[in-house]
């Protein structure tokens, strides 16, 4: 074990303090809204507390230092693509200024007002089994940071996943929103602490000037250059490049937008949140270059093994556990902790939800009364936390798990927001065009999530195995399928108009 | 360090800062609003 009783304390100090509010918010709900989306009552700085909370997750810090620690600062250029995508969306309100004002609770509820039933029940579909591969990763990745920095044997990983999925359901289910928005703030002060402290112990035990050296040593000119990176190159930014613009719209920071008083707040909370955007990105990042310097300048120290491959992933809670004093060590860990839960109690809440807004809602033809709505969305927040417990364990993805969550991603980003941004700022767009849009999108990375061995393929279809390719190709198959198709069929099924909301 | 090597380094230290200062500014605008939503949620269950 690496934990002394100070580190101990401050770890249950946090765990009690989240199970207080979870349990003190509950009186508060008085309805599904109340529940879902916090009453929409949201203001600027707290909306950016949740969204920073939940767009730093325990798995973005492991995903990024990972990404780090395989293609040294060249990986940099994804949090500066990030940072513009987030100040594009603030600048403009692209998309959810329009979501905002058209009053929806979750993204695919659009499909049901500017297409029709169908596309809007295809949309939940689609959003929902993308998310559920998403987070399919997030809790093995959390529990291996854990079980590094604490100490655990190896060989109680499984039960720590248990555990770590009951305690995150428990207060997701009794708190909704309201709950998460509160234990948010208090884990987005934890976490914004926690990983500034972080960075300068990392930096501190193994020198700036040997990070660099180690880093040029390794990966040459491609470890400051993304273009000529072995890892990256160019199709990998054009990819991200185009993702970007779409990057901060993920459902769960949606939900934020959407909880907000107005569509102005939600404007101003992207662009706010976005300038530490480049933090959240960069900082664990530059952990994982820290893990690559200090296993190179010390080779006695065992890399931690994945069966007989090498983890990389796992590189950075090793580091941190060997450098962090005495008590930082279990700051560092509530931190990590306060990470994990603001990011999986907001995902499974959206996921849950997405359920039965987008899906089971729009196929009933009576309506659900807010008690049975608030059920059965906790039911599927139960079955979403067992998915990814399940998933995770089993699944191993072909490169780095940020690649895995990128393809993943761009499965949501071309058939859902493509498609609700054609939906928002072009008229001509209808229903059979947003349905080949959704298809396209939904289905076509498939190819690079499911076939991890090229060979088995003609030689003129293995790039349907390369996710940087067929995440380019998906975006430009999704947009060719809704211009064409909506155009093709103007006439049998006439575009239908948005009716916006006034503020 | 080389030019490339210089250019990250700043930026890294760009980040840094601007982390740091996001995290200010909403941890003190935070603590208001909090307060605000609690009260709105409290008046309308009471309704």
């Amino acid at each position: 074990m690496n934990f002394t009783p100070l580190d101990w304390l401050f770890v249950c100090l946090f765990l009690f303090m989240t199970i207080f509010f979870a349990l003190w918010t509950r009186k508060r709900i008085s309805n599904y809204d109340s529940y879902l989306l916090a009453g929409r009552s949201l203001k600027l700085y707290l909306a950016m507390a949740s969204l920073g909370a939940t767009e730093i997750g325990l798995v973005t810090l492991m995903y990024f230092a990972q990404q780090g620690y395989v293609s040294g600062f060249s990986a940099f250029i994804i949090g500066i693509m990030g940072l513009f995508g987030f100040l594009f969306v603030g600048k403009t309100g692209f998309i959810i200024k329009g979501l905002r004002r058209l009053r929806c609770r979750t993204v695919a509820e659009f499909f049901g007002m500017r297409f029709n039933l169908t596309t809007q029940v295809s949309a939940g579909i689609i959003t929902f089994v993308a998310g559920l591969m998403n987070m399919g990763v997030f809790l093995i990745l959390a529990a291996k940071f854990i079980l590094y920095v604490v100490g655990i044997p190896a060989n109680l990983l499984p039960y720590l996943m248990i555990a770590l999925l009951v305690f995150v359901l428990m207060y997701t289910i009794i708190g909704g929103m309201v709950s998460v928005v509160i234990t948010d703030y208090i884990q987005f002060i934890i976490l914004f602490s926690g990983m500034l402290i972080t960075t300068y112990f990392a930096l501190k035990s193994v020198g700036y000037g040997n990070v660099i050296q180690t880093v040029q040593q390794q990966y040459g000119d491609g470890g400051f250059n993304p273009f000529i990176s072995n890892d990256l190159g160019w199709s990998f930014i054009i990819w991200m490049l185009i993702g970007s613009i779409f990057g901060a719209m993920w459902p769960p920071a949606i939900s934020r937008a959407l909880s907000t008083t107005d569509s102005e707040t939600s404007r101003k909370t992207y662009l706010f949140i976005g300038f530490s955007f480049l933090g959240r990105v960069l900082l664990p990042m530059m952990w994982g270059i820290c893990a690559l310097a200090y296993f190179k300048l010390n080779p006695s120290v065992p890399f931690p093994m994945d069966g007989s491959a090498p983890d990389t992933a796992s590189a950075m809670p090793v580091l941190l556990s060997r450098i962090l004093p005495a008590g930082i060590i279990g700051l560092m860990t509530a931190a990590a902790l306060a990470g994990m839960m603001s990011t999986f109690d907001s995902y499974l809440l959206c996921w849950g939800s997405i359920f039965v807004n987008d899906i089971i809602l729009p196929l009933r033809k009576n309506q659900l009364s807010d008690r049975n709505k608030i059920f059965l969305t906790r039911i599927m927040i139960i079955f979403c936390g067992l998915f990814v417990l399940i998933w995770g364990y089993f699944y191993k993805p072909p490169e780095t798990v940020f690649r895995f969550l990128a393809i993943t991603g761009t499965m949501y980003v071309a058939s859902i927001l493509l498609t609700i941004a054609m939906g928002l700022y072009w008229k001509r767009a209808n229903a059979y065009g947003a349905l080949a849009s959704i298809i396209i999108g939904g289905l076509f990375p498939m190819t690079a999530i499911f076939i991890k061995d090229a060979s088995i393929l003609p030689e003129n279809l293995q790039w349907l195995t390369s996710d940087k390719i067929v995440g380019i190709a998906t975006y430009g198959l999704a947009l060719i399928g809704i211009i064409v198709i909506s155009l093709v069929t103007q006439k049998r099924c006439p575009p239908k108009k948005l009716v916006f909301f006034q503020e | 360090m080389t030019v490339a090597q210089t250019i990250w380094t700043i930026i890294f230290a760009i980040a840094v800062l601007l982390f740091l200062i996001v995290e200010i500014v909403v941890i003190i605008g935070g603590a208001w609003n909090l307060t605000h939503m609690l009260k709105f949620l409290i008046k309308t269950k009471n309704e």
